[in-house]
């Protein structure tokens, strides 16, 4: 059974862009109601997602079908996590927790440095223009600006720290331009929403 | 002339003329060049086109509903150069709201580019448990995706997904991710290093990827809506980036100049205080 028609949906997003867009002019309940059924909406949603995504397919065919009933054992474990709402209970929560936290630690302990290795040596190795030049001359720049263990007295790290920070105030700026990109395109698909899906005032 | 009023513009103002600058060329397209950045689309199109027919890539939806903006006419893009390509598409996601975004954007491209669901791609959802999920779904890709669809279909019934046993690089020639935030790229590159990856991102996060496509770990990186309208004029499939890039430029130009009057504001007032 559909619940909400497309249209409904349609009138639905505009009247919660507009309760949105209400916060551009000052805070206001009707902000707030957007704001808060966009939470809600997201954590029930998650919720029903996850159950039939993985939940329901993971417990029909490893438990039931399958016959791996130790699967049970970790539902147990990931329920303990609810006993945090009882006082008297809420210690038990810390065994899920501490096996999370475990295995998170463990296995970005083991994976997570490589990455960046991998990014520092091919920075240095794979000098072949201009443009590539610059790149580790800007690192090394960058990296002297927050060198404190040495003194800054030497022209080439004071200079070299200087160049730092003016390599990475450009960099701000340019990142910051890239937000502002960013956010005019968030409006626009806002506006193209409103004028073409809704309104239907332009093709 | 009070000076000090042009530093502080009443922001109402602003938002006023930010939405007519917006607005108005969406009427009234200008019709400006859109140059393509050889860098950056112009490297993520040459390499992305030449992988070979019958392959399989792998899109993930890391992106949340307020970016389908800037991130949809990417999909979209992708979508038909694989098509055309003859190369197959198997689809997930890391944000668990961005995969039904990425569905809207594929049912609709699927129906002009006629692809069959089941053989020309998969969608296989968000499954939950990060990192855990991603290792399982690299040894055992079904047993990780537990073996079922966006749909509740289970993978027995998707031909395509008959040759997607584990997720290395024999299965997959590439990864797309099409990203908004955390978590996003890190797991591909950490997990996945010998898979080729291509990030489709927002503007946002476009800067922190450059050392990344610098270093190889990235193939290509395709900014924003900026990236997605060069995308569109190079695939010759002009769509809906293309037709917000004349707003966008004209929004920069106000920007341009609001800076440009706040800084003459404040010029004119420090030498009227010097004086």
């Amino acid at each position: 059974m559909t619940v909400i028609t497309p249209t409904m949906s349609t009138w639905l997003g505009v009247i919660f862009t507009l309760f949105a867009f209400s916060f551009l002019y000052k805070e206001n309940p009707f902000y707030r109601f957007a704001e808060h059924t966009l939470v809600a909406m997201q954590a029930a949603y998650t919720a029903v997602l996850e159950y039939y995504n993985y939940v329901k397919p993971a417990v029909q065919q490893d438990i039931l079908k399958g016959g791996r009933t130790w699967l049970i054992l970790a539902i147990v474990v990931g329920l303990l996590y609810y006993t945090m709402f009882h006082p008297k209970l809420s210690w038990l929560s810390r065994f899920p927790v501490s096996i999370a936290v475990g295995y998170g630690v463990g296995y970005n302990l083991a994976y997570t440095p490589r990455p960046f290795l991998v990014q520092i040596r091919d920075s240095f190795t794979q000098i072949k223009d201009v443009n590539s030049f610059l790149f580790v001359l800007f690192l090394l720049c960058t990296l002297t600006y927050f060198i404190f263990t040495i003194s800054h007295g030497s022209k080439v790290v004071r200079y070299g720290a200087i160049s730092g920070r003016w390599i990475m105030m450009i960099t701000f700026g340019y990142m910051f331009g890239n937000t502002v990109q960013g956010r005019f395109s968030l409006l626009l698909g806002r506006f193209l929403f409103l004028l073409k899906d809704a309104f239907h005032l332009v093709k | 002339m009070s000076w000090e009023k042009w530093q502080n513009i009443d922001r109402r103002i602003i938002y006023l003329l930010v939405t007519l600058v917006l607005i108005i060329p969406i009427f009234k397209p200008m019709g400006l060049p859109i140059t393509v950045q050889k860098d950056l689309t112009g490297l993520f199109y040459d390499r992305f086109d030449k992988i070979p027919a019958g392959s399989i890539v792998y899109f993930d939806a890391a992106y949340s509903p307020a970016q389908d903006a800037e991130i949809t006419p990417m999909v979209k893009a992708l979508f038909k150069q694989c098509m055309k390509n003859g190369v197959k598409i198997v689809v997930g996601g890391q944000f668990e709201t961005g995969v039904p975004f990425i569905n809207i954007a594929l049912t609709q491209v699927a129906a002009e580019t006629k692809a069959k669901y089941g053989e020309d791609y998969v969608e296989i959802g968000y499954k939950p448990g990060g990192v855990a999920t991603v290792r399982v779904m690299i040894n055992d890709f079904w047993e990780g995706a537990k073996s079922t669809d966006f749909y509740g279909d289970s993978f027995n019934t998707l031909p395509l997904m008959q040759k997607v046993k584990k997720f290395d690089e024999k299965a997959f020639a590439a990864i797309v991710i099409f990203e908004s935030g955390s978590p996003g790229m890190e797991t591909w590159y950490t997990y996945t290093p010998k898979i080729p990856l291509y990030k489709a991102s927002v503007m946002v996060e476009v800067s922190g990827s450059l050392p990344y496509l610098k270093s190889g770990q990235l193939k290509g990186v395709l900014p924003g809506m900026r990236g997605a309208a060069e995308y569109e004029k190079l695939i010759k499939a002009p769509g809906a980036a293309t037709k917000l890039m004349d707003a966008q430029s004209a929004a920069h130009l106000l920007v341009i100049l609001l800076l440009v009057v706040g800084n003459v504001g404040y010029l004119m007032s420090t030498r009227r205080g010097k004086a």
